[in-house]
């Protein structure tokens, strides 16, 4: 797989924006994904786990709930992500912690599924 | 009055005021500034009105470093030089090119940014590119994209224009130095050598051979160096080595800090946003496009250097790693080595096989296969790069003469470790800000670097540096007058006098310093 391709990458965006309006609880409840967008996230998991010492789930913990529960605040907070140098390489894709810890939860939890990796 | 000289009958002997060497953008734009002061002026040029292949290949050179392409194929010599053939993309430098930087090694110009700026109004028009700035705050709202960075941390856009055609300065600006009483130009006229007298530090006089075993000198008050880039220290190197580097060589800085600007599509943007789209316009005959660079104070915080980032809308076809990791594993294969990453090209050339095909049907069928090559996928960034000088990137004589006799020039090149460093630290402070406005995401293609930094790697051919202005002989080849340290009358016009290049195309500026050395040496008159 060409890891994070430039067309699949838009999806991964544009499921991102997607998914950060949800509420967290409705990720462990996703029942299907491509293989493909399931490679991206597994290589977004990857980046996260070279990088960080805990757990996505714990820093996503860390944050107060109100604003990842809120599409408009979570955007604030990945906005305030890169102006801080929060950020994670991708496969030189530059990305924020938060955008990064929510693919990575999302792996994490998506794993725990039965019959799914 | 122009004058083919290979029509001059025996040896002659001129005379003139002032001998300005080479018609390109600085001889052309000094001759016609110094007009309507000096009375007898003579314009020298080593080609005629049109290219031909036997006068173009004086400009042949040795190039040491890979990759760096040979000038043969970049300079132009004939009347009107390079800007017969350049794009006509112009921007000022900003106040911070010409300061010293303590992160940049060998930067700060003796001149300040207020020095130079009341010239480059008149530089403009010299490029027909107008009066009317290069403001911002002028042409973004315009573009309509005087909010697109509003709230930003690090980055701004900045604006260049480019007259539509291009100027063709011998072609525009030519014809009044031809009907001028005062200007004599002589076309086929390759400067071969000069007297200097050590005593009183002048200049005497020059001659200059028109291809046919013939000739002839000139005997003025001042001399000037308009030759380009590399053909003045070229010449001026020649020139030393009868002189014992008595002009403006005693400290060995001719043909050193060699400077061009590499270009390179080191990043990527994916954005859905549409406000990346219609970045340039067309304004009456000219071509106007807003490019992203970093601010100045950005640039002081995280002692970075600057880049020019233009970008444009590309395709599948341009954005596939596919084809660039095939070309690494080609390349690999031929070398019989496991190229870095191998597993991820491996999988970048067999996931994106099928633009992979595109790109092997274009090149060896002409004909494209796939539809959905040509979607738009993200945005490429032709970014042109400052380079930061150093001495080891000279220029320096061979062993090897043309046709004249005169040594051709080595070049060694290469772009150094802190500049690739500053690069990718720019692009960050780019990308932040993209992230944090919600324009996109940025996508820095380090895995590619050995091909960035290798055959990918274009160049504005921009050479820049090698008779570098400084206050003092030490540190530079002229003063900031332009003059050549150890001669009283002998001076240098164009980009190779510009102790650091920006990131900014250099034309506007060469037209611009030239104006400031004519006023120089009006003020003398």
């Amino acid at each position: 797989m060409r890891s994070l391709s430039r067309r699949d990458m838009l999806k991964l965006i544009t499921a991102s924006s997607t998914v950060l309006g949800l509420p967290l609880s409705h990720f462990t409840t996703a029942s299907s994904i491509n293989d493909q967008t399931l490679d991206e996230l597994v290589c977004v998991h990857r980046a996260w786990l070279k990088c960080e010492v805990n757990k996505a789930e714990y820093y996503l913990a860390s944050l107060p709930q109100s604003l990842l529960l809120n599409a408009d605040s979570l955007k604030q907070l990945i906005s305030a992500d890169f102006s801080q140098g929060h950020i994670i390489y991708v496969n030189g894709l530059m990305l924020s912690r938060t955008e990064v810890a929510i693919s990575s939860y999302y792996i994490e939890q998506f794993s725990k599924k039965p019959n799914k990796v | 009055m122009l004058t083919d000289s290979r029509t001059i009958e025996g040896p002659a002997n001129l005379t003139a005021d002032i001998c300005i060497m080479g018609a390109g953008v600085a001889g052309i734009t000094l001759a016609n500034e110094l007009k309507d002061k000096y009375d007898n002026i003579i314009l020298l040029d080593a080609g005629g009105e049109h290219y031909e292949e036997s006068i173009q290949e004086f400009y042949d050179a040795h190039t040491v470093s890979p990759f760096y392409p040979n000038p043969k194929d970049s300079r132009l010599r004939f009347l009107g030089g390079a800007s017969n053939h350049w794009a006509n993309n112009t921007s000022p430098f900003s106040p911070i090119d010409f300061e010293k930087r303590s992160w940049v090694p060998n930067s700060g110009w003796p001149i300040g940014y207020n020095d130079l700026a009341p010239f480059y109004v008149k530089a403009a028009m010299y490029c027909q590119t107008e009066s009317d700035s290069y403001n911002p705050d002028y042409w973004l709202p315009k573009l309509q994209k005087q909010t697109l960075l509003t709230g930003a941390n690090y980055s701004e856009l900045a604006i260049a224009k480019a007259s539509v055609p291009p100027t063709r300065f011998f072609h525009v600006h030519g014809n009044a130095l031809v009907k001028s009483s005062k200007v004599h130009i002589y076309s086929y006229a390759s400067v071969t050598d000069l007297t200097f007298n050590p005593n009183d530090q002048s200049v005497k006089k020059i001659k200059f051979s028109s291809y046919n075993r013939l000739e002839h000198s000139i005997q003025a008050d001042k001399f000037v160096m308009a030759f380009g880039g590399l053909e003045n220290a070229r010449m001026l190197l020649y020139f030393n080595n009868k002189y014992n580097n008595q002009l403006g060589n005693k400290f060995d800085n001719v043909g050193r800090y060699f400077m061009d600007h590499p270009t390179l599509n080191a990043a990527q943007i994916f954005s859905k946003s549409d406000q990346l789209n219609n970045m340039s316009t067309m304004d009456k005959q000219r071509f106007i496009v807003a490019f992203f660079q970093l601010t100045e104070s950005t640039l002081r915080e995280n002692e970075t250097t600057n880049l020019r980032m233009p970008v444009v809308a590309a395709n599948e076809y341009q954005m596939s790693d596919g084809i660039s990791s095939f070309h690494i594993l080609k390349q690999a294969i031929a070398e019989r080595e496991v190229p870095e990453q191998f597993g991820k090209h491996l999988s970048n050339f067999v996931s994106d096989i099928d633009m992979v095909m595109e790109a092997v049907a274009r090149k060896q069928f002409d004909t494209t296969l796939f539809d959905d090559a040509t979607a738009i996928s993200g945005f490429q960034i032709p970014m042109m790069i400052e380079q930061t000088p150093h001495r080891s990137n000279r220029i320096y004589l061979s062993k090897r003469k043309d046709k004249l006799g005169i040594p051709k020039l080595n070049i060694e090149w290469e772009l150094k470790q802190s500049d690739r460093d500053y690069l990718w630290r720019t692009l960050e402070l780019f990308g932040r800000d993209l992230g944090a406005l919600s324009l996109g995401r940025l996508r820095l293609l380090k895995e590619r670097s050995s091909r960035l930094f290798g055959d990918q790697m274009g160049f504005g051919h921009h050479h820049m540096g090698t008779t570098r202005m400084s206050d003092s002989p030490e540190t530079g080849v002229v003063d900031s007058h332009q003059k050549i340290f150890g001669t009283n009358n002998f001076y240098v016009a164009g980009c190779s006098v510009f102790p650091t290049g920006s990131h900014i195309p250099p034309t506007l500026t060469i037209a611009a310093t030239t104006i400031r050395l004519a006023q120089h040496l009006k003020e003398m008159k």
